[in-house]
């Protein structure tokens, strides 16, 4: 009886190892993404040379406040790539004390960004792509006011404000892209997927974006895991 | 002695002749912004009609990482130039300064208090960088064409002097990025051209 019992939890843990439920004639795509410091300051930290952060017994490192804390980091998001994706999605923002309540978002072109001013002055937002000055323009947003501004544009952006040069949100802007927010260390999945060729997109708006292809085959489960570094994404 | 004074003598003659800068010139006014509105950190710079580099790269610039700040936290720099990352800190922190701008990717690795780590900017633009260890540690190089370049004062003011006689035009950087400048053609001689207004607009959307 003991044995049959841990062979039925082994199975419902290697059932979650292995993905999510599959539907008949449908792909999964799912993994864990997470971001890492740079490889040179890991090994220093590895080696447990002199420096301001501490190592704990089992290697991990603590990070004081004033470090970036990659183990926390709650801003990483992954994004699926297909041309058959169409429905837009919202993306809720909050400006309180002139400051976002998140400094980037991964959206789908066409996704809508669904900003409350809870500052004290009205703003007037824009977004930009730097590169080549295209520009939207949106309807001011008085104090207390929530509205609805739709990504036209396509790219690495930037969402503004004319009365704030320091007010920016950095938006990546995908065509046909879905996207979820994940923590580090966090799973991320899309299920249901019609078999075809997928891009997944990790990113983080301090550390770049990887792109992985997938090509997904009916009643399949893909495990795709990232890590996000420095020394993974600049290669001089 | 005075062979060497000679040739130096000749050599200035020549130079100046090549580069028809026996007298430069000096280019001043204001920024005027749309609407009045107040704005910092704009330089205003000359580049050639052509968009060609011109003039040499100005000295290598120093960017501290004392107390876990970049200081300054912007500078300008002549395109081509170089800055000196310096891991000045009093303790044993460490910095690892990079940046994913499309002008300029770098990751200058893991610098240890008392390094020094040089990069250079060869095109114009601006490039934003950060530290992967310190989460506050954010700045900015702006990279101008030329070396005729100015910050405009608190009022809008600026000044650009040793300005080689030909045909420039007149630019500017405005780290908002929702403005541009209005681009003026100017044609410098060794008299002072003055109260030139560069016009700072809002970007039209459209494109």
């Amino acid at each position: 009886m003991k044995n049959i019992l841990l062979l039925v939890l082994g199975a419902l843990l290697w059932g979650c190892a292995t993905g999510p439920e599959i539907v008949k004639g449908k792909g999964n795509i799912f993994g864990q993404v997470d971001a890492r410091p740079h490889k040179e300051f890991l090994a220093k930290a590895q080696s447990r040379a002199p420096g301001e952060y501490m190592i704990h017994d089992a290697d991990n490192i603590i990070f004081t406040p004033d470090m970036v804390n990659y183990d926390a980091l709650d801003e990483i998001y992954v994004g699926l790539i297909h041309p058959d994706h169409k429905d837009p999605a919202e993306h809720a923002l909050t400006i309180a004390n002139d400051r976002p309540s998140l400094r980037s978002i991964l959206v789908g072109q066409g996704d809508v960004l669904k900003v409350r001013n809870n500052s004290a002055r009205t703003l007037s937002f824009y977004l930009i792509d730097s590169a080549s000055d295209a520009i939207q323009e949106y309807p001011a947003l008085r104090p207390g006011q929530t509205a609805e501004f739709p990504v036209n544009l396509e790219g690495s952006l930037e969402l503004g404000a004319d009365e704030d040069d320091a007010l920016v949100v950095n938006i990546l802007s995908v065509k046909s892209l879905v996207s979820r927010q994940v923590r580090s260390g966090g799973l991320y999945e899309f299920t249901g997927l019609d078999p075809g060729t997928y891009d997944v997109l990790f990113w983080f708006w301090r550390l770049g974006k990887i792109e992985r292809r997938v090509v997904v085959q009916s009643e399949t489960n893909y495990r795709i895991d990232e890590t996000l570094s420095v020394d993974r994404i600049i290669r001089q | 002695m005075r062979v060497t004074t000679a040739s130096a003598s000749l050599a200035v003659l020549l130079s100046a002749l090549a580069f028809g800068e026996s007298a430069a010139g000096t280019v001043s006014g204001h920024v005027q912004v749309e609407g009045n509105k107040t704005l910092s950190n704009i330089i205003v710079y000359l580049e050639s009609p052509n968009g060609t580099r011109t003039g040499q790269a100005n000295a290598k610039r120093r960017v501290s990482q004392k107390g876990r700040e970049f200081a300054p936290d912007r500078v300008v720099l002549v395109q081509g130039g170089e800055v000196a990352f310096v891991n000045d800190e009093e303790k044993e922190i460490d910095h690892n300064v990079f940046s994913l701008s499309e002008v300029r990717k770098f990751d200058i690795g893991l610098a240890q208090r008392g390094s020094v780590k040089e990069v250079t900017f060869p095109e114009a633009g601006e490039v934003k960088y950060y530290c992967s260890v310190h989460k506050n540690m954010e700045g900015v190089v702006v990279i101008v064409p030329t070396p005729y370049f100015a910050h405009a004062d608190d009022s809008g003011g600026f000044r650009i002097e040793n300005v080689p006689p030909g045909d420039w035009v007149i630019k500017a950087y405005i780290a908002h990025h929702r403005y541009v400048s209005v681009p003026i053609p100017v044609s410098v001689s060794e008299a002072t051209l003055e109260g030139l207004v560069v016009a700072v607009v809002k970007k039209k959307r459209g494109k």
